[in-house]
């Protein structure tokens, strides 16, 4: 199944919502994603998790692809104003975490979690949102962890940690927090690419497994490689 | 709440500003012979039944986008102890219909938001009790339910709202499986 639309078309073309993906740093092999919508004041916004306790809310650039989801007026209505609930009610932030098994959304956008070190991606960020209100875009239970998500996931952690030193937290929370996503690691948590989570949001018929997602999101990683050079 | 069935006549805008809003028994002179008394006195109860009961009538801007009138609603006493309480409901109920966007849609969720937070599933519930699903927007139809499934465990009335939903979504033309995804 191909992916509908990735356009870099006019924005004033996205109806209410779309997914938007992007590669920030040309010269890395990493994607970010996050919602693109419009707002209370109809101004064309990007939702998304930027990093640790990082929910930005900015405004649209051109340096993101965005694909238009398979979902009808109504519901693209409805989830736009949750991400606008989302932004009000998330003030302090949202973690960032490996894994997301121990955090989630409430159906009005509250983020909650089970423990201070749990938290979510910039793309588990985006699964999360589409789960809460009951419009789940990934199978889970379809999902396995890959032998090549622990290289990534460890990377991160690196970088992590070297960010919540230089910001000065506390030894102790630095501590627990990375013996957290260590052992999160550990114990084969999976990974969702944002090129991965795009695709599936942009593919009817969902939840989708990792299988049908695999060729759509190759296609799209291309995309997004092509418009960030 | 209880929709009165009248085919409402034309009430001037002066009527509707001393009266709308405000209980039948704050009327200094409710049986004149007025449209909106006319209104009452070809419902399916009468105005002395009313007026002897705990319903309050109120007159309620029509939901269509050239009206210029209004219709009427009575209002059972759960209806006023919950505006009393939450005096947002008011608002939404008169403007439910007319909620469509981003903009409009926001307070309400934001308000259902803190009924959700503070855990006061009483006062979610009496609020889609209250519901009449004519009167709400097709986004409000499926936002509501939306964000209240999680909750639905702790609302009575849930179930009831979302058979209503379907009847009401399928008598709009939208298909309702592909509207309500996830909630049937």
């Amino acid at each position: 199944m191909n992916v509908k639309s990735v356009h870099n078309s006019l924005i004033e073309d996205l109806g209410h919502i779309a997914v938007a993906i992007c590669r920030p740093d040309k010269n890395k092999n990493q994607q970010h994603i996050g919602f693109v919508y419009k707002d209370a004041d109809d101004n064309v916004r990007l939702l998304h998790l930027r990093w640790h306790y990082k929910l930005s809310n900015d405004e649209f650039s051109d340096e993101y692809l965005w694909l238009e989801l398979p979902i009808d007026p109504i519901n693209k209505i409805h989830l736009a104003t949750v991400c606008s609930l989302i932004v009000t009610s998330n003030v302090q932030g949202i973690p960032y975490s490996l894994g997301m098994g121990d955090s989630n959304f409430t159906e009005t956008g509250n983020f909650v979690a089970q423990n201070s070190y749990a938290g979510l991606t910039c793309a588990t960020f985006v699964m999360q949102v589409f789960d809460s209100q009951r419009l789940p875009i990934i199978d889970l239970d379809n999902w396995k962890h890959r032998k090549s998500d622990k290289k990534w996931q460890r990377q991160i952690l690196q970088q992590l940690e070297l960010w919540l030193k230089r910001n000065e937290y506390e030894k102790k929370y630095i501590d627990d927090y990375l013996a957290y996503q260590n052992r999160l690691i550990k114990a084969g948590c999976a990974r969702y690419k944002p090129e991965e989570v795009a695709a599936a949001s942009a593919m009817g018929s969902p939840p989708h497994g990792a299988e049908p997602v695999k060729k759509p999101a190759a296609q799209l990683l291309n995309d997004v490689i092509a418009h960030s050079t | 709440m209880i929709a009165l069935d009248v085919n409402p006549e034309a009430v001037s805008s002066e009527e509707i500003s001393i009266r709308q809003n405000r209980p039948v028994s704050s009327w200094s002179s409710a049986l004149a012979d007025t449209p909106f008394e006319r209104g009452v006195r070809s419902a399916n109860c009468s105005f002395g039944d009313i007026s002897s009961s705990n319903v309050q009538i109120y007159l309620v801007p029509l939901p269509f986008k050239n009206g210029s009138g209004s219709y009427i609603i009575a209002f059972d006493e759960d209806y006023s102890h919950l505006v009393s309480r939450l005096p947002w409901v008011a608002d939404f109920f008169e403007n439910a219909s007319f909620a469509n966007d981003v903009a409009s849609l926001l307070p309400y969720y934001s308000h259902l938001n803190e009924l959700i937070v503070e855990k006061d599933f009483d006062s979610l519930d009496d609020i889609l009790n209250q519901i009449k699903v004519q009167q709400l927007s097709d986004v409000l139809l499926v936002g509501v339910l939306r964000l209240t499934y999680l909750s639905k465990a702790y609302l009575p009335s849930w179930s009831n709202l979302l058979k209503e939903v379907q009847y009401e979504i399928e008598r709009r033309g939208y298909e309702k499986d592909l509207i309500l995804s996830g909630l049937l």
